[in-house]
């Protein structure tokens, strides 16, 4: 709040207008690489952008490519494919004078293709008085697969150096369409993580490290 | 900075709360049992009680299934053998005695060995259960040892199949 009046009686006293930097950033997530060279069974990438239109306001996408294996005691399926999301975020936090930090909200409408490989599943019985059940260790490639979905961003955005930013979010998603292979299920959908037996939700994070590029400047 | 805070929170309860999905709930209809009920050989409507049932693997006597010794029943569930290879017909033998008795070692009761036939498929449950075999063209050989207390066994349908527990899938005449 004092910030806040702190800027006004400046441009009251000056007649200096202060300007705005609109540009694009653009960036990586760099958790997906990190995980990357550390787990085993995963493999991913993500670049990530936004478009300043408005002081508050930003145009945003991430695209992306994913591969994960997803191993329980009774199935080990592989996913693998591409993303693309786009959305809005809206900057809540009030910068001091020429500064560009963001805590944002937003949302995006996501869209994977990918395929998923059933590499092995053995059969869940309760009953264990025959031993052992029936494995099958035939991989089977289910392509074609595609999904929609809608989710909810928060996240903070701070420039470390000028026009370099690091930031993280966290994401709340719910799939609108899901097209499942034939006697299976999509166990992970590139861009929107693993899915659920009980709802259609999901939940993702991203740490992201972007560059600014200055287009424009703009009183507000 | 506190509504931010509230919404992580949120956020990460969920996804911890969803951690049980990675568990196969009991009540979940998986990989099913037979149902096998005891009926009257003239009255085949009526139900009918054997004495003192014992189910064993049928080759080998000191693998008694668990609830099925010694008990006076109408209705056994048996367990099928799932290991099948694709195009191959399954088969579970099993031992069931009617009046079985163990004195020291000395087993009394008449024994009769059937053997159940099918043809099984995998069928998707969920990330938590995976695949559950359901068992197709079920049928009950009742193997002749010239003293048989079952009579005969009839599926309830043809091609009978065993997809769930909710039904009988064969009656044993008696």
């Amino acid at each position: 709040m004092q910030i806040g009046a702190q800027e006004e009686e400046l441009k009251a006293i000056d007649s200096v207008k202060y300007t705005q930097k609109y540009g694009l950033r653009l960036g990586v997530d760099f958790s997906k690489l990190l995980r990357t060279t550390i787990e085993e069974d995963y493999s991913g990438f993500e670049i990530n952008g936004d478009f300043r239109i408005t002081k508050k306001l930003y145009i945003a996408g991430e695209i992306g490519n994913e591969e994960k294996t997803t191993a329980t005691d009774f199935l080990n399926a592989t996913a693998s494919g591409s993303y693309l999301k786009l959305g809005v975020d809206y900057n809540m936090f009030t910068n001091w004078l020429g500064m560009n930090n963001m805590i944002y909200s937003g949302f995006r409408t996501g869209f994977s293709t990918f395929s998923q490989t059933r590499n092995s599943y053995t059969v869940y019985n309760e009953n264990q008085f025959w031993q052992p059940q029936y494995t099958n260790i035939e991989s089977k490639e289910f392509n074609g697969l595609s999904a929609t979905w809608l989710e909810l961003i928060i996240g903070i955005k701070a420039e470390v150096l000028k026009n370099l930013f690091i930031g993280f979010n966290a994401q709340l998603k719910g799939t609108i369409t899901n097209k499942n292979p034939e006697n299976f299920e999509n166990l992970f959908i590139p861009g929107f993580n693993k899915t659920y037996d009980s709802g259609n939700f999901g939940v993702g994070y991203g740490y992201t490290i972007s560059y600014f590029i200055p287009i424009f400047k703009k009183v507000n | 900075m506190k509504k931010i805070a509230t919404l992580l929170l949120l956020l990460i309860c969920i996804a911890f709360s969803c951690e049980r999905d990675d568990l196969c709930d009991e009540d979940t209809p998986t990989t099913p049992k037979m149902v096998v009920e005891f009926r009257d050989l003239i009255l085949s409507n009526n139900t009918k009680n054997v004495t003192k049932l014992r189910v064993e693997d049928a080759d080998d006597a000191t693998r008694v299934l668990t609830d099925y010794n010694s008990v006076t029943e109408d209705q056994m569930l048996l367990p099928l053998i799932t290991n099948i290879e694709e195009l191959e017909t399954g088969i579970t033998k099993y031992r069931v005695y009617k009046d079985y008795e163990n004195e020291d070692g000395t087993i009394t009761g008449n024994d009769d060995v059937i053997y159940i036939e099918y043809s099984t498929r995998e069928i998707y449950v969920s990330r938590a259960c995976g695949y559950k075999t359901i068992f197709e063209n079920v049928e009950i050989i009742i193997e002749d040892d010239g003293d048989n207390w079952m009579e005969f066994a009839v599926p309830e349908n043809d091609n009978q199949s065993v997809i769930n527990e909710d039904k009988i899938h064969f009656t044993i005449r008696h």
